[in-house]
């Protein structure tokens, strides 16, 4: 007998594996910056030799700021008066119309209950918005988010006034920074 | 795949390291002070005059008048409105016990300092008529020593004022106790 061996053709399927899966993590941050909105301008504000009250003000205006650390603060100061650059330091409020003398002026101010003024008869001041000293306006210095707060800006005037009248744009710049 | 996400966590890495900036923004106010005209007159006062005082003379600082201008022009006016609580406007200084005739009258007015029977003193009327006294003028004049510093200016201001009593002639012809009622008005003529 003889064997015939045939080889035979063999039809063998195996199971693809085409998925395959695998994790990993990624580590993301975001960094706080620095920011501030500013209110909007202009906001008109005026005052006589007898308006009543005595210190007018705006209504309240918003401002919203971001600390990006815990040592950030916000500052503010009078840039600019009209058409003058004050930020030189070579101008005072008397040069602007502001003040007639050391002891009669009217001063620009910004509060939320309480006041502080961006000038005095013979100096501009920048004023402590938002920081580490005990007259601040806001109180969210050392936390480290965005801010949204409502403030007023104040006029008040000292003994007779500025001894002329006084129409002209005054700008007011917010400062976000690190306060060390 | 790995290796973009290994760039994009280096990225992010490398970002936290940066520096903070500071940050402005700015507000535009639109401000006035506008002075508007106001007046406050000296207090109740009271002078006389002693008939026998050789000089017929007597000055007598009454206080101070506080005013605000409004514009360069205006001015500052007094004047008598009634007397012994007769409205003037409807008499004439001869119907007072001020006066005797036109030559012979008591006469009362505003006076700079220093001045004297025969200088710097301004009446509120004479023998026949009352007048309107410039306290402070815009033209450099006026019956106070501030009228002539106080010139084409806004603002507030407040300034001494003396009255005078003088015997004009042989004066009035009887004792005198009583009211004069002044006012004084801020304006821009």
């Amino acid at each position: 007998m003889l064997l015939l061996l045939v080889p035979l053709a063999l039809s063998v399927t195996m199971a693809q594996t085409f998925s395959a899966s695998d994790t990993q993590t990624v580590s993301v941050g975001y960094t706080l910056g620095n920011n501030v909105d500013a209110p909007a301008g202009p906001i008109a504000i005026s005052i006589t030799n007898v308006s009543t009250p005595s210190t007018p003000s705006t209504d309240e205006q918003t401002i919203e700021y971001t600390f990006a650390t815990s040592g950030t603060d916000l500052r503010a100061e009078i840039t600019k008066v009209g058409d003058t650059d004050i930020t030189t330091g070579t101008t005072s409020p008397q040069t602007v119309g502001l003040a007639a003398d050391a002891n009669n002026y009217f001063s620009v101010g910004i509060g939320n209950g309480s006041i502080s003024s961006f000038n005095n008869g013979e100096d501009f001041v920048e004023v402590n918005v938002d920081t580490d000293a005990t007259s601040d306006i806001l109180d969210n210095y050392g936390q480290s988010a965005t801010h949204n707060e409502s403030i007023r800006f104040y006029l008040t005037r000292t003994g007779t006034g500025p001894g002329d009248n006084f129409d002209e744009p005054v700008e007011i710049t917010f400062t976000v920074a690190d306060g060390s | 795949m790995r290796s973009l996400v290994v760039a994009l966590f280096a990225a992010v890495s490398s970002g936290l390291a940066l520096a903070q900036v500071s940050a402005t923004d700015s507000t535009e106010l639109n401000v006035t002070f506008e002075y508007v005209s106001t007046i406050e007159a000296p207090p109740a006062t009271s002078l006389s005059l002693d008939g026998v005082d050789a000089d017929g003379y007597a000055r007598v600082f009454v206080g101070t008048v506080t005013f605000a201008f409004a514009t360069s022009s205006s001015d500052v006016r007094a004047e008598v409105i009634s007397v012994d609580g007769t409205d003037v406007s409807t008499i004439s200084p001869s119907d007072t016990v001020f006066v005797a005739d036109a030559s012979n009258y008591l006469e009362l007015g505003v006076a700079k300092n220093g001045a004297n029977a025969s200088s710097d003193n301004t009446p509120f009327w004479n023998g026949e008529e009352f007048k309107t006294v410039s306290i402070v003028g815009n033209d450099g004049t006026g019956a106070i020593d501030a009228g002539s510093s106080i010139t084409n200016e806004v603002g507030q201001f407040t300034e001494n004022v003396n009255y005078y009593l003088k015997q004009v002639g042989s004066g009035p012809t009887q004792g005198i106790s009583t009211d004069v009622e002044i006012r004084y008005t801020v304006s821009d003529p």
